[in-house]
């Protein structure tokens, strides 16, 4: 094994794949970043504006005679903050547009039984349409799921009002938000509004430029998120504590091996149902397979792990390295962090790379269109294309023997049912936060940060969400994840009863009585919304605001404009959050300023920025002893 | 002799010279116009352990891909101090390339290296960048 692959993974899985990718003269993420050295400052420092074809312009800060302004007067202030906006707007798009999917496919429970979707969890249902004044009594649970669903349809495009789930926040918060003029109103539209704003001779304010954008990113987080997460827990169930496997040594050699990668639920539950069906089992056996073995990668591997026994393959940066193992039959594949590379990676072994969504095909891809309306019938036929493939594997497999074992399903409603557990029923009522608020008052737990994002070339994969992780739970800290950051806790043994040996003595305690890991995996990147309720939860009963708590956000390894989105509304929520990638930005110190410190005195929380993971636990700390200090406790 | 100098520290890496070279040695002086007869950049903007660093030709005293060329196709323009190929001479063995200490000289059937813009006034490379990382001076 080359000693260089540790300076870029801090997986030991990953390993013995470089090398085979090295010696077969596969491409890898690592080879590209690479290649790609240097890249362009200015792109770097957002000071390169194509908005418009006047353009392309940039603003030179290195030396005294270059442009200060864009052809039509924008300063590095405007053109920065509008390339941020953009992101930001687009991150917002992806996550709320998963969520749209979602109340579909809930419609189409509810009006198609040929879709083959049921809702699982009708209590739920029931609870949301109480929440949104919607009728229940004497209505059947498919009538109510189409109320629900179409309810939620109307927050993308509602002419008047204000999102629904803004009202969950506390009081105090909302009232933060409609001072600012930025609780949003509908998802499109904000979404659409910042696209206007930042077009060329509009918005040229850094300060009002960040306004839409935070309205833009805040109708992702409290709303195309939190209906993604809210009606997926309604059409497949809330998520419940149970152990999984991780990482790439859960794929199988004599099993046909379907890596399920992208976001959406709707697809990989179709095909956790496809997979089991006896007709397709059985054909596998004909092929010579013992069974077929589904395996998650990427965020719709959180959202199968979190609701069933699918074992969590790998995160973005081992998708290339999936396929080089050779024991791949199919990656079936929906939206968002699917690298293009995948394509090309394939045809160098036998795995068939399946697109399904209408909104994303790759060039090379196998392109089997999944239809909502009839989802089992669609996965059926993609699963069958997997198993026929396993008849053309070559003997060239390598699977590596690294796996390990986490506790996964930490739903709020299953964090406050493991809370109960530790609650005296005498004295206190049941299903509140409360023990975990006396945990953090009495000093035994210091705080919770929670740990999100992505990979990135820029840190060595996994160390940024892993050491930072260490770093807080040494220190009495509860680290709750999810997405890319999730997997890489999982998979350094971070979700085990067994890492309370890690931990500080008091939330080492914590972990033995409420029988919980010191990590907590809360979903996929739109379950980001989960930590936003839990928060709000918790400071409702604490009777004071989200940012008063003793809280951060981390995106060690962030790489998408998702992340922005969610730093941006996570922010705007009032949490104090930590970069481990300084976003594109840097070419407007005002900019930079505006979100690293002024936000703080609109907002509560900021963003700050740190590479390096154990400095960052550092700023963190001093950040959750502030706040207790302020708390007085 | 024209000289080229390099500021490390203005350099951002946009690579901006690079397509001002291609598009200096196409026909039509554009930059389609080069990727469509694949023309190859002269300049270079790589990076060291983090640092910028140029790859061009130098204008060597004593040029190490002249002494390596076996086939003496290799020669030093007396006036500019640029290295001329004589196509006819040249084998495409790679040899120049390797002998080049800066990396300068890449082989496209034959040996490709920075000519100053000979029939330009000025290197495009220089004039195209946008921080003033490249600066022409004569000597």
């Amino acid at each position: 094994m080359s000693e260089d692959f540790k300076c870029l993974s801090c997986d030991a899985a990953n390993y013995s794949l470089m090398e085979k990718a090295r010696n077969e003269k596969i491409e890898t993420v690592w080879d590209r970043a690479e290649a790609m050295q240097p890249q362009c400052g200015f792109g770097e420092m957002g000071l390169c504006c194509t908005n418009c074809s006047m353009g392309p312009c940039r603003i030179v800060k290195v030396s005294e005679d270059g442009p200060k302004k864009g052809i039509c007067g924008a300063d590095e202030d405007t053109i920065a903050a509008r390339n941020l906006a953009r992101a930001i707007a687009a991150g917002a798009a992806a996550h709320s547009d998963h969520g749209r999917d979602i109340a579909h496919a809930l419609y189409h429970a509810a009006k198609n039984p040929e879709s083959g979707y049921r809702v699982k969890n009708p209590q739920k249902l029931i609870s949301l349409a109480n929440e949104w004044g919607i009728e229940t009594e004497n209505m059947d649970i498919e009538e109510i799921a189409a109320k629900v669903a179409e309810t939620a349809l109307q927050e993308f495009g509602k002419p008047f009002g204000h999102l629904r789930f803004t009202d969950r926040a506390p009081k105090g918060r909302q009232e933060i938000w409609d001072e600012m003029n930025v609780r949003p109103r509908a998802i499109d539209r904000d979404v659409v509004e910042v696209l206007h704003s930042t077009h060329i001779g509009c918005d040229a304010d850094y300060r009002n430029i960040m306004t839409a954008a935070t309205r833009a990113a805040l109708s992702d987080g409290w709303g195309g998120s939190m209906i993604g997460t809210e009606l997926s827990d309604i059409l497949f169930g809330v998520p419940e504590p149970h152990e999984v496997e991780a990482n790439l040594g859960v794929l199988k050699e004599n099993e046909v091996n379907i890596v399920i990668h992208g976001h959406e639920p709707t697809l990989s539950e179709a095909i956790l149902v496809a997979v089991n069906d006896p007709e397709l089992t059985e054909l596998a056996k004909e092929q010579g397979a013992e069974g077929i073995n589904l395996v998650g990668m990427c965020c719709t591997g959180n959202e199968i792990a979190m609701r069933h026994n699918v074992p969590m393959a790998g995160n973005f940066f081992q998708q290339e390295l999936a396929i080089v193992t050779g024991a791949v039959d199919a990656m079936v594949v929906d939206v968002q962090c699917i690298m293009p590379a995948l394509s090309q990676v394939a045809k160098c072994y036998h795995t068939k790379l399946i697109t399904t969504s209408p909104k994303a095909k790759i060039p090379g891809a196998i392109h089997m269109q999944f239809d909502e309306e009839k989802a089992i019938e669609s996965a059926k036929k993609i699963v069958k294309e997997a198993v026929l493939n396993f008849k053309n594997r070559t003997g060239n497999i390598l699977i590596p023997e690294v796996k390990s074992k986490g506790l996964v399903g930490f739903s709020n409603e299953s964090i406050i049912n493991a809370l109960d557990g530790v609650t005296n029923s005498l004295a206190h009522p049941q299903g509140t936060v409360k023990p975990l608020v006396d945990a953090i008052k009495s000093g035994v737990l210091r705080g919770a940060v929670a740990i999100v994002g992505c990979n990135n070339h820029k840190v060595p994969q996994d160390k940024g969400h892993v050491e930072l992780a260490k770093e807080l739970i040494k220190k009495d800290v509860l680290v709750v994840t999810t997405g890319c950051g999730a997997y890489a806790c999982i998979k350094a043994g971070l979700m085990t009863k067994e890492a309370a040996s890690l931990c500080g003595k008091g939330l080492a305690t914590v972990c033995e009585l409420v029988k919980i890991p010191p990590v907590l995996h809360m979903g996929s990147c739109v379950d980001i919304s989960r930590i936003l309720l839990l928060l709000s939860e918790v400071a409702k009963f604490m009777n004071v605001d989200i940012t008063d708590l003793p809280v951060a956000g981390a995106a060690p390894e962030w790489m998408s404009e998702k992340a922005l989105a969610i730093g941006t509304y996570v922010v705007a929520s009032g949490v104090y959050t930590m970069l481990g990638v300084a976003p594109q930005i840097t070419g407007s110190e005002n900019l930079t300023r505006f979100l690293t410190e002024d936000v703080e005195n609109i907002y509560g929380g900021k963003f700050h920025i740190e590479s390096d993971p154990k400095k960052a636990a550092q700023k963190i700390l001093e950040h959750i002893e502030a706040k207790r200090k302020a708390l007085g406790i | 002799m024209v000289k080229i100098l390099f500021e490390r520290d203005l350099c951002l890496g946009c690579k901006t010279c690079e397509l001002a070279c291609a598009a200096a040695h196409s026909k039509t002086k554009s930059i389609i116009g080069a990727i469509k007869e694949n023309r190859t950049s002269r300049i270079r903007i790589k990076t060291n352990r983090g640092k910028m660093k140029l790859e061009q030709c130098m204008l060597c005293k004593n040029p190490r891909c002249i002494a390596a060329c076996p086939t003496g196709a290799l020669s030093k323009d007396k006036e500019h101090g640029i290295i001329h190929v004589n196509e006819m001479e040249c084998t495409g063995c790679g040899l120049c390339e390797k002998a080049c200490p800066f990396s300068a000289i890449e082989l496209h059937t034959f040996p490709t290296m920075c000519d100053r813009c000979a029939e330009a006034e000025e290197p495009l490379c220089a004039l195209s960048c946008p921080t003033r990382a490249l600066k022409v001076k004569i000597v």
